[in-house]
Parts: C-alpha cells; sequence; structure tokens
C-alpha cells in the first residue's frame, strides 16, 4: 500500500469529473433561471473536491514549493505536466462558469464556458489516464487503464450528483425526482459495466506473462479486490433499487451509496498502484 | 582513455566474470555519499533451475544464477526524461548522459515509475530524484566512472558506446532487463553461459530486497 496521495487524488479527481459532468448535462439542458442559480451552488461542491483532490496530490511531491516547475514539462508533452494543467484549466473553466451565473454575466457565453469545462473534464480523465499507460510499465500499459479511471467518474459522479440533488429535493420539486429516477437507470448501467469490466481485467492480469503474479503480489489483495466489487455492488445497488421503487428523495441512503463506492474505488486504486511495485 | 566528447557514454557488463561482490555499488555509494536506500548501482541476482529426468530414470538438475550490475544506461530514448514533468530529468547533448537537476525537480517520482531499469532513485533527505550520473566530473578529468575502476573482475567498462559495441558487440537484452527496444539503452552486456534472454521467465530476481 504505497502512493496513497495518488489514490486519494486519481480517485478523488475523476469521481469530481464525473460529478460536474452529471449537474452540468443539467444544467444544459435547463432554461429556468432559479433553478440554474440553485445548480450553479451545487457546484461549489465539485471546486471543494477538486482542491481536495489538488491537495493530495501536492502531498506526493518531494518539493511542494516548487510545484510550478511542472509547466516546463509541456516543452516536451510529459503526460503528468499535461494531466496537471489539465486539471487547473477544468477547475479554473468551472470557476468561470460559476462567477457568470452568480453574477449573470455575459449570458449567452455561459453554455459555451459551460460545454469547453466539460470537454475539459473528459480531456482530464484521459490525461489521469494517459500518465499511466506507460509502456515501460506492461501492468498499466493498456485500455483497461483508461476503462477504469474513466468508470471511477460514474461509480462515483453518479451517486455522488443524485445526493447533492437530493439535498435540494424541496426546492427543485418534480426535476429533482426526475433527474433522480435517470441518474438511477444511468447508474444500473454503470454498475453491470463494472461487475463485467472488472473480472475480466483481472483475467487479463492474469493471464499475463511477468516476472510476477500480479494476483499473488500482496496477502490483502484479495480481500481487497472482494471489497471493491461487494461495495461496488451494494453501494450502487441500494441506491438505484430504492430510486426506481419511487423512494428519491433519501438523503442518507444515497450518501450511504456515495461513501461506499467511493470506498469500492479506492480500494481498487490501491491495487492498481501496487501492481508497479516490482522491478523489471 | 578514448576522447569522450560529443559521443554517446554508455556502459559495457560482463555478466560472465561478474561475481555479484557488489564493491560497484559500494564504491558508487562512497563517492556520491549515498544513503544505504539509495543505490545509483544495483546488482540483480538472477537464478532459476529445476530438476530433470534422464531416459534412464536417473535426476539430474540445471539450477543456475548469473549477475547483472545496472545503473543508468543513459538510455536513446530516456523514458524517465520523457515522463519528467519539470525537464530536470534530461538527457546531456555533449555526452548523452541522463542527468537530473536537483533543484528543478520536484519530486514527483513519476521517473521512477517510468524507468524499466530502477535508475532513478528518490533521496528521502534531499526530497529529490537522484541517480547514476556516469561519473561525469571523473570522466571528464580522464578518469573512469568509480564502479569501473572499482571492479575487482574487470567486468564493468565504459566509453563511446559505439566504441564499446565494436569491441565487445551489441547484446543488450539478458534476463532480468527489459527488451532494449523500450528505451535504447546505451549498454553492451556479455552473456554468462547461464544468460537467458530478455522476457524469460525460467529464473527470477531472487535479492529483491536488495536492488
Amino acid at each position: 500500500m504505497h502512493e496513497l496521495s495518488l489514490v486519494v487524488f486519481t480517485v478523488l479527481a475523476q469521481s469530481t469529473v464525473g460529478l460536474f459532468l452529471v449537474l452540468a448535462c443539467l444544467l444544459m439542458f435547463n432554461n429556468d433561471s432559479r433553478r440554474q442559480h440553485l445548480l450553479n451552488k451545487l457546484l461549489l461542491a465539485v471546486l471543494a473536491l477538486l482542491v481536495l483532490a489538488g491537495g493530495a496530490a501536492i502531498t506526493h511531491l518531494g518539493q511542494p514549493l516548487r510545484a510550478v516547475n511542472v509547466i516546463f514539462g509541456l516543452a516536451h508533452w510529459s503526460p503528468l505536466s499535461v494531466e496537471i494543467i489539465t486539471t487547473s484549466l477544468f477547475g479554473g473553466a468551472v470557476f468561470v462558469y460559476m462567477l457568470m451565473v452568480h453574477f449573470d454575466l455575459v449570458k449567452p457565453l455561459q453554455k459555451v464556458v459551460l460545454a469547453a469545462a466539460m470537454i475539459l473534464g473528459v480531456g482530464l480523465l484521459w490525461a489521469i489516464a494517459n500518465v499511466y499507460t506507460l509502456k515501460t510499465v506492461p501492468v498499466w500499459n493498456s485500455g483497461w487503464t483508461t476503462f477504469q479511471f474513466f468508470m471511477t467518474a460514474f461509480v462515483v459522479g453518479i451517486p455522488a450528483a443524485a445526493l447533492l440533488l437530493r439535498t435540494q429535493a424541496a426546492n427543485l420539486g418534480v426535476f429533482q425526482k426526475n433527474a433522480d429516477r435517470a441518474l438511477a437507470t444511468a447508474g444500473f448501467i454503470t454498475l453491470g459495466l463494472v461487475l463485467v469490466g472488472y473480472p475480466l481485467y483481472l483475467s487479463w492480469l492474469g493471464q499475463m506473462n511477468l516476472a510476477f503474479s500480479p494476483l499473488g503480489l500482496l496477502d490483502y489483495h484479495d480481500g481487497l479486490m472482494l471489497t471493491r466489487l461487494g461495495l461496488l455492488f451494494a453501494g450502487l445497488g441500494i441506491w438505484v433499487i430504492g430510486a426506481t421503487r419511487g423512494h428519491n428523495t433519501a438523503t442518507s441512503l444515497a450518501a450511504v451509496s456515495t461513501v461506499m463506492v467511493l470506498t469500492a474505488e479506492l480500494c481498487g486504486r490501491i491495487f492498481f498502484y501496487d501492481l508497479q511495485m516490482p522491478v523489471m | 582513455m578514448a576522447q569522450m566528447s560529443n559521443q554517446q557514454l554508455g556502459f559495457y557488463v560482463d555478466t560472465a566474470k561478474c561475481t555479484g561482490c557488489k564493491t560497484c555499488q559500494l564504491s558508487c555509494k562512497d563517492e556520491n555519499d549515498l544513503t544505504p536506500a539509495v543505490n545509483w548501482r544495483r546488482v540483480y541476482e538472477y537464478a532459476g533451475g529445476s530438476w530433470f529426468q534422464h531416459q534412464d530414470g536417473t535426476f539430474d538438475q540445471n539450477a543456475f544464477t548469473y549477475y547483472t550490475s545496472i545503473s543508468c544506461n543513459h538510455c536513446a530514448k530516456p523514458a524517465c526524461a520523457e515522463a519528467c514533468p519539470t525537464g530536470a530529468m534530461h538527457k546531456r547533448v555533449s555526452d548523452g548522459l541522463v542527468v537530473v537537476n536537483g533543484d528543478v525537480c520536484v519530486g514527483c517520482r513519476y521517473c521512477e515509475m517510468a524507468c524499466p531499469y530502477g535508475a532513478p532513485q528518490y533521496d528521502a533527505e534531499k526530497k529529490v530524484m537522484t541517480k547514476c550520473d556516469g561519473c561525469y566530473d571523473r570522466v571528464e578529468a580522464g578518469k573512469m566512472p568509480i564502479c569501473v575502476g572499482s571492479c575487482p573482475m574487470r567486468a564493468l567498462d565504459f566509453g563511446p558506446i559505439e566504441g564499446l559495441r565494436a569491441r565487445y558487440g551489441t547484446e543488450a537484452d539478458i534476463a532480468p532487463l527489459p527488451c532494449s527496444s523500450l528505451t535504447g539503452p546505451s549498454l553492451v552486456l556479455k552473456a554468462n553461459r547461464s544468460a537467458k534472454p530478455s522476457g524469460d521467465r525460467t529464473g527470477q530476481i531472487i535479492n529483491t530486497r536488495e536492488v
């Protein structure tokens, strides 16, 4: 269990992008000004989580005060520099959009900025995956890394968005109920994708021709993978089932789900970083 | 020693001569004041083998062990420098040595992840990456890197890589080292009689806690 600050950064950043994409979709198709201001306030959570993720990333550096040096790597397209700059641009775009809505500035441009932030968010998911698909690290250098990193956004982002919307159920009325049901459907599809995808990933990993067995590296890995799958199933499951049965405002249920899937993704990411440990 | 400027420098490692004594590793630590956790040069002990049955029913074994002493291979396509987000890890134009500028490095350890040879080493006291610099200060003074000079078996050599290849051949794909096509190491190996090709799975590194 090492690189814990990177575990926290990547999972939080991806989850935050997922959360933002859901809220941004709602904002994109919304024409009600009062609702727009309310949803806009929820975006504060996106910024807060992004700051938290950034903080975790900084603790990974030996020389955090020199962090600004990472812009030099853009000269040769260092994947890490691209990731860090994309994170900043994404956060910046979300912040600018929030200010524009809050102060009712240049209305025609608001959705353009929102769309730019969405593109940067997807770009960030790609940029984080690109950091780890290194040809010199075979266990990471595959589409499975990209798949997992994108799925974290959906796995955590969807229930987290449902949670935020449920806290505003009284103000949003039927809009929130409809959104919750739509999110539950998306959550169900996500659950299917991950519960099929992760075992396939493990099966691919087990068949790799490596100097070490990636599935037998550390004693706690069996428990970690089982915990992850269990939490994913239970976490997404209880919220999805509840929502499809008409319980669309239970905040605590969505909160429990969000915590469970977040924990599941942290378990998965700890396993992911552990794989890199062996030399040669 | 031959004129070394403006030529890619590299190492030669004779895995037939190397006895795994690790004098190279220690002289490097001494020369560069490295802590026990920081190994600019590492000696990998690769071993394997099994029992097999002859036609007459008797058993025999093919156990093997050999050593590969590896520091940094100052690669033609250095994965560490390509990864580095600050440009601190860079390849010198003058001699192709890959060195890290400790005043620019942020200590993110991404180079450590990218390098398949384990060359970049994090110094927990300095909080930046450090690595083999080919003893360029010694080389500029006309001397050999300290590891090469200290090897009691004369298993190491250093110089312009083209010269080393002309003298010793072009072998660089011996287990447990990864395939040389990944990063183009400036490295020439001489095969031990038990040497296995890169990608071999019949043996394993058995001194993992040392390297």
